[in-house]
């Protein structure tokens, strides 16, 4: 092909491109804003502040954590770990479905993987060796506290999709995931707090597994809502 | 962008007209192949106006802008990566017998999307079901209907909001 053909087509090209400007200017209608991350972040932790304080009030804090010189153990760490994960998952979800957010969904995401091994690593090691953990573990008791978490991250879930699904994710997957993992983590952090079953096994699996059990088995029902919203 | 948000038709003509040139030299920065470029651009334009509302005006314009960029080309990377995975040799393909039925007709789609479809006027029917249901890409699909990229993308354009529009029972997206 002749470097003259090739300029010919560039420049047919070019004039398609400048016809297709047109077209989607003659298309153009007015649309509402999309609302600040901030505030979508806000509207998402807001409820889940509400649902907190309820269920604080209704079962109250643990006998762990009413002694203070107990948050500076195992415990302490799941529940710093887990309000990491939970903030930074509801952050970097909404960051990831906004252009030109890319920085503020990286700096949530460290948050993220630095609750995780808090909570997880951390958590786990410290709660290992600790007397307090010795109890057996009970699978009704596992069961309680991650439905009440599920429970608890369903509001601030459907917020953090709503928005999200508004939003213009360039990862959908990756979004819905840390919608799950984050909501989740929030719910386990407020189960936590009124948690009355010490043991190991309990602690490990319902608190501090309780993001990454979520984004799995949320992730398919989330997908499924987030393309009706996108349909509708 | 803020009077484009508005409706401002004018307005947004001019900035995409100038942002036109910016565009293409991203574009050019991560693609090697200079005939796909303008694909990727018209893309690009397309992926701007589809989310034209996720811009803050109180927020810089160039991060939104590179962003919106970057993922019209990933798109583009991953449509082309599903094009090659279902490429057959042509001796494979047997010959059409007669009229080709409707892209739609047992494709396995919900009765409520066939009847939106097939209540499309024709060009945008021809255009969805192009590039959604026979899986070809925009160039191909242009040729096949026989109109320039611009125009089937706009056909395919209003398609999509037609179609949502019509399965979330009426009114414009």
């Amino acid at each position: 092909m002749s470097e003259r053909t090739l300029t010919g087509d560039a420049a047919a090209r070019a004039r398609e491109t400048a016809d297709f400007v047109r077209e989607l200017a003659r298309d153009v209608t007015p649309v509402e804003r999309l609302a600040r991350l901030r505030g979508g972040v806000l509207r998402v932790l807001a409820p889940w502040g509400v649902l907190a304080l309820g269920a604080l009030a209704l079962k109250g804090v643990s006998a762990t954590f009413a002694d203070p010189a107990r948050w500076a153990s195992g415990f302490g760490a799941v529940l710093a770990g887990l309000s990491l994960v939970g903030v930074g998952g509801v952050v970097a979800a909404l960051a990831t479905a906004v252009p030109g957010r890319e920085a503020t969904a990286r700096a949530a995401s460290a948050l993220v993987a630095l609750g995780l091994l808090v909570s997880v690593g951390l958590g786990g090691f410290l709660l290992h060796g600790d007397p307090a953990t010795a109890s057996p573990a009970s699978v009704g008791s596992d069961l309680r506290c991650l439905v009440l978490a599920f429970a608890i991250a369903l509001l601030p879930m459907a917020g953090a999709l709503l928005y999200v699904a508004r939003a213009a994710p360039a990862h959908p997957a990756v979004a819905l995931a840390t919608v799950g993992a984050g909501c989740v983590a929030l719910g386990a952090l407020t189960a936590q707090i009124g948690c009355t079953d010490p043991a190991f096994r309990h602690v490990l699996v319902s608190h501090a597994l309780a993001p990454a059990i979520g984004a799995a088995v949320l992730f398919a029902p989330l997908r499924l809502a987030f393309r009706r919203l996108r349909a509708g | 962008m803020a009077a484009a948000q508005d409706g401002d038709a004018k307005a947004y003509e001019g900035l995409l007209q100038e942002l036109l040139p910016e565009i293409r030299s991203l574009v050019r920065r991560r693609l090697p192949d200079e005939a796909a470029v303008e694909d990727v651009v018209q893309n690009t334009l397309l992926a701007i106006h589809r989310s034209r509302h996720t811009y803050r005006p109180e927020r810089p314009f160039g991060p939104w802008l590179r962003a919106v960029t970057r993922n019209a080309f990933v798109d583009h990377v991953r449509a082309r990566g599903r094009r090659s995975e279902r490429e057959v040799s042509l001796e494979a393909v047997p010959e059409p017998a007669g009229e080709p039925a409707p892209a739609y007709e047992g494709s396995g789609l919900s009765p409520e999307l066939e009847r939106a479809l097939a209540a499309l006027p024709a060009a945008q029917r021809e255009a969805v079901e192009l590039i959604q249901l026979r899986g070809l890409s925009v160039a191909e699909a242009a040729v096949r209907a026989g109109v320039s990229i611009a125009a089937l993308k706009v056909r395919a354009h209003r398609g999509y909001r037609a179609l949502r529009a019509s399965l979330s029972g009426g009114g414009d997206v």
